[in-house]
């Protein structure tokens, strides 16, 4: 009944006043018609007000007519009313409407993207790679996967090695931290030396400004004076320079990974477990009966579709079993080779690799270990600022 | 003899159950299938009736329904119809009686 009188209100109603003697077979004459009436009040014994809906007195006329009952209209109500009033103002209301779909549409898009934490590297540079993964101005905010964005990132810059991605309604911020430290320069106005980053044997010695303090072949150690700023001479006096020049020298890199002998390996069976989800505005509704997956081992594989601010999300469970699978000797020096020589043409160019080689052995755990040592050739001067010590030695002096 | 016809009598006066409620009965189908009314009075404020056939009298003091087998009249003050349609009516108002016959 309920269901009824609320489609009656959208497709409105009317209250009627009826008067007339036979009010009793008028009403019997209606229900046998099947027109709903409700909110019946008797006024009098010859009057009466009920409601119907408008459908159902178009019916009632011909029965007023057959029970000699004066009918008589209160009021018109519904739905229907206030659509003729709407209908004269139709642009407001498709405006009213189209204002709202789009700012529904609009919140669901990105619309600003702010990159903090950089320092070496430019603000464009950063964009530009998001730009080349679909991040930008206008693209669906549901559509960010977080973990390809920060894998493309480290990977394409070398100085990033972490990346945070958050969302702040339309505004997604990337914040970016940095490898290495931005490179001590001195100014040309202040004196230094040039001293050894690392130790080293000297191969090339180039100098521009300042004294050797180093002949080639020798050997050198982290922090010792390469190029001296200070220059004495019998001739003139003591002068302080701001040492230039590159030197050369071949270092040491070493590494050791190990390895296991065996490993697991996946294999599938045949059983997928699927569930699925209706997200909104991230919010997940789970449509599956439960949210445990029935499998102990299993790979997870999501798709998503997503339409604005609705996403329907499917999640595929394959499930495998583990098989110990022993690896041959060969085959695990190999790899143990090839991931210690990426690694090393990660720092070095290859054209700087003098020589490389692969110790292996294994320890008490029955593991692979290998050792790669690498003589490589690089520049090995840092400048070095000397007037802060020379003016505490100067201190210690003048106490003296 | 004559033990049997007081039997036989017995039976006769029973009115025989109609077809539609013996199958209601059997199958144990919801009550409101077969044609008995069903009444409901909630509190002295609310009465509804399902499954009549017609109004005979209404007025704010006394209001009289057609069922099937009987007629139910109701009487009370500020008597008004909340509803009604095809089988169903809820009179509310102050009820002060119903008389069934």
């Amino acid at each position: 009944m309920l269901f009824t009188r609320i489609v009656d209100f959208f497709q409105g109603y009317v209250v009627l006043y009826l008067e007339g003697i036979h009010l009793e077979r008028f009403l019997n004459m209606a229900i046998n018609e099947d027109i709903y009436l409700w909110d019946l009040k008797r006024l009098s014994e010859t009057t009466m007000r009920l409601k119907v809906s408008r459908k159902g007195f178009k019916r009632l006329r011909h029965l007023a007519y057959k029970t000699k009952t004066k009918v008589s209209l209160c009021g018109k109500y519904g739905y229907f009313r206030w659509r003729k009033k709407a209908f004269a103002r139709k642009f407001f209301i498709l405006s009213v409407l189209l204002a709202v779909v789009l700012i529904a549409f609009l919140s669901s898009l990105v619309l600003d993207i702010e990159v903090i934490g950089n320092t070496t590297v430019e603000k464009e540079v950063i964009l530009e790679k998001l730009n080349e993964i679909n991040l930008k101005k206008g693209v669906f905010r549901g559509n960010i996967d977080r973990d390809k964005v920060s894998n493309k990132l480290i990977t394409d810059l070398d100085n990033i090695s972490w990346v945070g991605i958050t969302e702040e309604g339309t505004k997604v911020i990337i914040e970016v931290k940095e490898r290495r430290p931005a490179p001590v320069i001195v100014p040309k106005e202040i004196p230094c030396h040039i001293v050894a980053t690392k130790d080293a044997v000297i191969k090339n010695m180039t100098i521009e400004n300042g004294d050797a303090a180093v002949q080639i072949g020798d050997v050198v150690a982290q922090g010792q004076v390469l190029i001296s700023g200070i220059v004495t001479s019998e001739k003139a006096d003591t002068r302080y320079l701001h040492a230039m020049g590159s030197v050369v020298g071949k270092t040491w890199y070493e590494e050791t990974v190990t390895n296991k002998m065996f490993e697991y390996e996946k294999e599938y069976t045949q059983n997928v477990h699927t569930k699925r989800y209706i997200r909104f505005f991230d919010y997940p509704i789970r449509l599956s009966f439960s949210d445990q997956v029935p499998y102990y081992n299993y790979d997870t594989q999501t798709e998503r579709k997503i339409f604005g601010f609705v996403t329907w999300e499917t999640n595929r469970y394959s499930e495998y079993t583990l098989h110990r699978k022993e690896r041959g000797e060969e085959e695990v020096k190999k790899q143990a080779e090839e991931m210690l020589t990426e690694n090393l043409y990660k720092t070095y160019d290859r054209e700087k690799v003098l020589s490389v080689t692969f110790e292996h052995s294994y320890n008490e755990a029955g593991e692979l270990a290998t050792r790669l040592l690498a003589e490589c050739e690089e520049e090995i001067g840092e400048a070095l600022d000397f007037t802060k010590e020379m003016q505490i030695q100067e201190e210690e002096h003048a106490d003296e | 003899m004559a033990r049997k016809k007081e039997i036989q009598k017995g039976k006769e006066k029973e009115p025989k159950p109609s077809l539609r409620e013996i199958m209601t009965q059997a199958l144990e189908l919801p009550v409101e299938l077969s044609d008995l009314s069903k009444t409901t009075l909630l509190g002295n404020k609310e009465l509804s009736i399902q499954n009549f056939k017609g109004i005979i009298e209404y007025d704010t003091k006394i209001i009289r329904l057609n069922t099937k087998d009987f007629m139910i009249k109701i009487w009370g003050e500020n008597l008004n119809i909340k509803n009604i349609n095809d089988e169903d009516i809820t009179v509310n108002g102050k009820i002060s009686g119903i008389e069934l016959n």
